[in-house]
């Protein structure tokens, strides 16, 4: 079996107001990867890619060990997708999409849906017109889990929903990830439900990627550091994504040890980073280039 | 593929139902006649196909198809299939009402033979555009094309006359002489008729669906 459930590497993209350019991700087995970045940074446009939705201009994907054009079906069929507005035939009952969906896949199970949907409580009989978002989202959640899928790939899952289908929706992937051989990719701009269930976090912004490590690595490397407003340029060429505001300056520092080196700290001071810190600072970084 | 086409009858079950009624009805007020197959098998086989279209395109189920582990040519050749579906359905329809009402068969080939020619040639024209530029741009070409065909239909010979048209109509006769003679030909027996139209109809929707694979893998 191989280690990683998906590999991208040197992924290109071009349209023609907006490329991807030289994407590089690796998720290992085992674990969730969150996808991170602003609207329009190129998170479903990538998703797109791993899902062969969309044709690639270079580079290669790997998904659950094989080339995704290639072995496009396998890797379909052993592969979860969630949309961001998950799409069904409007006047198709819930039970009839999921039914019609189980024909195609090898490993259906049809008890497993239903069981699911009873967990989501979400009406079999309804018609997908009649679902709510939060209910479209669960219904695509129950199909793309009853397949017996390794891999689940989430375009912005808990965009528009509520605090507490949020809340179930990620303790339903943290359940998924516990078979070791399962994966799941999750983009999202909402970094708190990054920060709550994922591994490696990769940061895209303008078709780039700014970075792709592990989440813990990314948090206890970076600080956030802070000051008053009238020292800033001091800061300028140290700090990455410096902000001002009428009350002070804040930028983060990857490696804090050389910063204190240069700088007194007596003026600063020192706090523990957010994703979103990262993402903010990071992406105002890569405006400003 | 089977389930793509069921899908697709399915979501037209409505319409399906309103208009073979329809189609019933007319059939016993009126009786089987070959005017009632042209249109039986025009409204209906066209229709079921344009609205599966149409549903794909508002509910985007295009998408949904593209995430499920189907290969893009089943998703393309399902279209043909199902419009070839829908056909049989109501020549079987029209058959039976014929044979129920002690009619001569015969005359019904010749409709058949017709109207499937012509269906096959708005489907081959209309999948290819439905697959690389989506409905509605395939809708539009639809109505012109129909334009086209009313407007040559009924104004080809005036404008010869008004324009005139520097192919001379003897020379244009020669062109479509043995075209005539075939169909003379084949048309000595209505059964033969209706195999040769079908088989050429076979052949125009297998080139229009290796054009619409090739638009709907570009189009993505």
């Amino acid at each position: 079996m191989e280690d990683n459930i998906l590999e991208i590497i040197n992924l290109n993209k071009n349209y023609d107001k907006f490329k991807l350019c030289d994407i590089n991700i690796t998720l290992p087995r085992g674990y969730i990867m969150g996808f991170v970045g602003a609207n329009g940074a190129g998170k479903t446009t990538t998703i797109k890619l791993i899902m062969n939705m969309i044709r690639r201009d270079s580079g290669k994907i790997n998904v659950i060990g094989k080339d995704n054009i290639k072995y496009e079906i396998p890797i379909k069929n052993k592969t979860g997708y969630v949309g961001e507005q998950p799409v069904f035939y409007d006047d198709l009952t819930v039970g009839w999409t999921a039914n019609f969906a189980g024909k195609f896949y090898s490993d259906w199970d049809g008890a497993a849906f239903n069981e699911l949907l009873t967990r989501f409580g979400v009406d079999k009989t309804k018609k997908i017109k009649q679902l709510s978002k939060g209910m479209r989202m669960k219904t695509a959640l129950a199909i793309a889990l009853s397949h017996r899928p390794e891999f689940l790939i989430l375009d912005e899952p808990t965009s528009g929903l509520d605090p507490v289908i949020r809340d179930e929706l990620l303790d339903i992937l943290m359940e998924f990830i516990q078979d070791e051989r399962h994966g799941v990719f999750f983009s999202s701009h909402i970094t708190s439900d990054i920060e709550k269930i994922a591994d490696y976090v990769t940061l895209i912004d303008n078709g780039k990627i700014i970075f792709s490590e592990e989440k813990d690595k990314i948090l206890n490397d970076w600080k956030l550091v802070k000051g008053d407003i009238n020292k800033s340029d001091d800061y300028r060429d140290d700090l990455v994504g410096l902000k001002v505001s009428k009350t002070g300056f804040s930028g983060i520092v990857k490696d804090i040890d050389a910063f204190k080196a240069c700088h007194d700290m007596s003026l600063l001071t020192i706090d523990k980073i957010s994703l979103d810190d990262v993402l903010l600072h990071l992406a105002k970084k890569e405006n400003q280039k | 593929m089977r389930h793509l086409v069921i899908k697709d009858l399915y979501v037209n079950r409505k319409y399906m139902s309103f208009v073979l009624l329809f189609l019933a009805a007319i059939l016993v007020l009126k009786g089987s006649s070959a005017p009632m197959v042209l249109f039986g098998v025009g409204i209906t086989s066209y229709g079921v196909l344009i609205r599966s279209c149409y549903y794909d395109d508002k509910d985007r189920g295009d998408i949904f198809l593209r995430t499920l582990p189907i290969k893009a040519s089943t998703i393309v050749l399902s279209k043909y299939i199902l419009g070839i579906s829908v056909l049989f359905i109501v020549v079987a329809i029209c058959l039976l009402f014929a044979i129920l009402s002690g009619q001569n068969l015969d005359i019904y080939f010749a409709s058949f033979a017709f109207s499937i020619l012509a269906i096959s040639i708005v489907y081959a024209i209309y999948l290819p555009i439905f697959f690389k530029y989506g409905y509605v741009k395939a809708a539009t070409s639809q109505s012109v094309l129909f334009i086209i065909i009313m407007g040559a239909s009924f104004g080809f010979k005036e404008l010869i006359n008004i324009t005139n048209f520097p192919v001379p109509v003897n020379q244009l006769h020669r062109f479509l002489t043995p075209l005539i003679n075939f169909i003379n030909e084949i048309s000595r027996s209505n059964i033969i008729l209706l195999l040769t139209l079908s088989a050429v109809s076979l052949v125009i929707l297998a080139v229009s669906a290796k054009l619409s694979i090739k638009f709907y893998d570009a189009g993505k």
